[in-house]
């Protein structure tokens, strides 16, 4: 390996520093792994309360809109908070294995479904396996612009890419849908041809099966059921799910973006990545992703998605302990002179519009300063 | 049908299988009774027995019968309860009576401390008067009906004029205890005798078999000291019975014990259907002894593999290799997608180099190494 980076970003580490990264990094999960118990149990259950009250709450809130609209704004706010919670701080986490040692059937990843029109089941497959085994390497992480936008210069530029930054707000509007159909799409169930040698570990009748079947579900239950439920209030039900929903998806959809996709995110390529070492593999999880700053409320509303890195690092990680362990991470980074790349929502967010604009014009290589700002490994 | 229904539209509109799973995080139950695969029960006795074992007696909420709980004597029931968090089953012998259950609608599940296990040692002094535990239908066929004729009803059992021996080890005397507390006064026809082998002053429950003894006729109690009287021979044996051709015999102790015992019958002449042998509690995992090959059963397939010393492989390997239907996804330990439900056994965890415990729990085949015996439903 003979690349180097640019200064700021230090040098490529070799395998001797690797092998001590990937000891060290062990050392911080064994010590959160080891305080793992009845403080995630009741921390979990807690997280579960509210998002169940909120749910319940915002629904009432909802039909009461009929006294007055502001009842209505409250329940929407409250059902899309719900929503976040359930996609988000549990949906996500507990879809990890976070909370399987709790031997709870209902916080159990293999029983687990979610408040979203992506069947768990399929979205373990492609977020779990492909996004975080092969993260940010150009060709096998089909999360890296998701087969829409044009992020780095590994693709090359097409006519389509002038109005990505219009593509992209339609897929945070639809955001959920894009999760549901993304495994689709990678396997070309409703269009497209097939890739040769593509191996597959689903067959595609069963696919369809469960992606209708699931979001059949999805739409009875927030478009007819609950609107009926409310009789006469059927419109203002459904309309208030509809935002709900709406809110919902631009904000999953803003933080996933802000964790892998603001500038100095790295990419890699699968010649890099190749029969690679523990230590390498947690190298490229810390380069290939983005933190955000904020409060407590704020991390628990993105899942502890604002912690991408340490959630990258230790996916299986109960997700509250993250806040700490950055900080032993950021440690680790420095000492081996790893680019950490954490910040407030608001710069990480204009980084994250700087990138979907800067690729949609037919730049090709990057180089300059701006190698800086879309490095490759 | 009307189940289905509700249970399907508990689906649709909260993506929960039941309306009770939707709401089980506010509830202080245990989590199985919630999900209805076992009843709850509340402690309402800790007692001491010995250095290393005690009694939990536990009041069964609701109704006793053969729809709800009941149980035949020399049964085990699963016993769920929460550690720092996780809920966590293990397998516990009912020592009380049926009476008792039918009387005070309570059970006793007499314990031994498995020293390196994770929950025998702890449970006794965790548990509280007034808990509530999950506690499952009564299981196993260590009971009187098992070695003698098929289809034995109470009056066919009542007319076999059998001798039963019962043979225990240690702290394998507590099916016993409810079985002769149950069953000796009901068959005046049967001639039961007890040969009770422990250390001297280690006899746990043994006052009321010493009471049933002076009691009941057709009872007769030997306690044995191993250390004055050594282990189980035709010596002792033969003190006891009269026939032993037409005798059943039941054995419960250590492994060594029961080995020892079910030969020494076999020499004597006695037919393997005759004896009956419980292996109770877990293999602790100091007791392992990793120099020998191992067992892998895969529920799915009924597939028995025997796996040598020398092969450290990963359970997800040894299924593919033996094409053994598995999920995998990235095979170094990320992605879950292999996760699956280790029955019973321990498993090395190739990553965090940490051993599994001996229970049922989740573990991912990818990564983890079997190093007993292990029960896998994939």
């Amino acid at each position: 390996m003979m690349a180097t980076l640019d200064k700021k970003f230090g040098k490529k580490l070799n395998e001797q520093q690797l092998e001590q990264l990937a000891i060290d990094l062990d050392g911080v999960k064994a010590k959160a792994m080891n305080q793992v118990g009845s403080t995630d149990e009741r921390y979990i259950k807690k997280i579960v309360r509210l998002q169940r009250t909120l749910e319940i709450a915002g629904r009432i809130c909802l039909v009461l809109g009929f006294i007055s609209l502001y009842f209505w704004g409250v329940g929407v706010l409250l059902l899309s908070a719900s929503k976040i919670l359930d996609n988000m701080e549990i949906g996500h986490n507990v879809l990890h294995g976070q909370y399987d040692w709790m031997n709870d059937p209902t916080l159990n990843s293999q029983t687990f479904e979610w408040d979203n029109a992506c069947s768990s089941e399929s979205w373990k497959r492609v977020h779990n396996y492909e996004h975080h085994t092969y993260t940010n390497i150009i060709g096998k992480d089909r999360d890296f612009g998701y087969g829409l936008l044009r992020l780095s210069d590994d693709f090359s530029w097409r006519l389509r890419n002038l109005w990505q930054f219009g593509t992209y707000l339609v897929l945070s509007t639809l955001f959920q849908w894009g999760i549901a159909f993304h495994e689709m799409a990678g396997e070309r169930v409703f269009f497209g041809k097939r890739k040769e040698g593509r191996e597959s570990h689903v067959d595609i009748e069963q696919l369809k099966k469960v992606f209708y079947s699931k979001s059949t579900r999805q739409i009875l239950k927030d478009y007819v059921i609950f609107p009926i439920l409310a009789g006469p209030f059927f419109v203002m039900v459904l309309l208030g799910n509809l935002a709900a929903n709406l809110l919902r998806n631009f904000w999953t959809s803003t933080i996933i973006f802000c964790g892998h996709f603001p500038t100095e995110v790295y990419t890699f390529t699968e010649k890099e990545c190749e029969n690679e070492s523990r230590g390498h593999w947690y190298y490229r999880q810390i380069l290939g992703s983005a933190n955000l700053t904020g409060a407590k409320w704020f991390h628990i509303l993105t899942g502890h998605l604002s912690c991408q890195v340490e959630h990258h690092l230790f996916p299986e990680v109960p997700a509250h302990r993250y806040v700490e362990m950055s900080k032993e991470v950021q440690v680790i980074a420095a000492k081996y002179g790893i680019a950490y790349n954490t910040g407030s929502f608001f710069s990480q967010y204009a980084s994250v519009v700087q990138r979907v604009i800067y690729f949609s014009f037919p730049v090709g290589k990057v180089s300059g300063k701006n190698a800086a700002l879309y490095p490759r490994f | 049908m009307l189940n289905d229904l509700t249970n399907k539209l508990s689906l649709t509109l909260f993506n929960n299988d039941t309306f009770k799973a939707y709401f089980a995080p506010f509830s202080t139950k245990p989590i199985a009774v919630l999900m209805g695969d076992m009843h709850a029960a509340k402690v309402v006795g800790i007692k001491t027995e010995n250095n290393d074992m005690y009694s939990l007696t536990l009041a069964i909420s609701g109704k006793v019968n053969e729809q709800y709980f009941t149980f035949k004597p020399g049964q085990y029931v699963e016993l769920q309860v929460k550690q720092n968090g996780s809920y966590i089953k293990r397998p516990f012998t009912i020592s009380s009576p049926l009476s008792q259950l039918q009387q005070d609608k309570t059970i006793t599940l007499t314990i031994k401390k498995q020293f390196e296990g994770r929950i025998t040692p702890w449970l006794e002094s965790a548990v509280e008067k007034g808990e509530l535990l999950g506690i499952s239908p009564a299981k196993g066929d260590f009971v009187l009906s098992a070695c003698l004729p098929q289809n034995a009803t109470e009056q066919t059992i009542k007319q076999t004029t059998k001798e039963v021996i019962f043979i225990a080890g240690g702290s394998g005397i507590t099916p016993f205890h409810s079985l002769l507390l149950s069953h000796v006064s009901h068959y005046p026809n049967i001639k039961f005798t007890l040969l009770y082998y422990a250390r001297a002053n280690q006899h746990v429950l043994h006052e009321n078999l010493v009471a049933l003894e002076v009691e009941q006729a057709n009872f007769s109690l030997r306690i044995l000291q191993s250390e004055r009287d050594g282990h189980c021979s035709a010596t002792h044996i033969n003190a006891v019975t009269t026939d032993l051709s037409n005798s059943a015999v039941y054995i419960c102790g250590p492994n060594s014990m029961m080995d020892n015992t079910q030969a020494l019958f076999v020499e004597m002449g006695l037919s393997q259907e005759a004896i009956h042998l419980e292996q109770f509690g877990l293999a602790s995992f100091s007791n392992v002894d990793l120099n020998v090959a191992r067992k892998v059963s895969f529920t799915t397939t009924n597939k028995d593999i025997v796996v040598n010393e020398e092969n450290q492989q990963t359970l997800l390997t040894i299924a593919e290799d033996n094409y053994v239907p598995a999920k995998y996804g990235c095979r170094i330990g990320i992605c879950q997608e292999c996760k699956c439900k280790k029955v019973s056994g321990v498993v090395y965890n190739s990553q965090t180099k940490t051993y599994s415990d001996t229970g049922e729990e989740d573990i991912q085949a990818c990564i983890s190494v079997p190093v007993t015996d292990v029960v896998i439903n994939l």
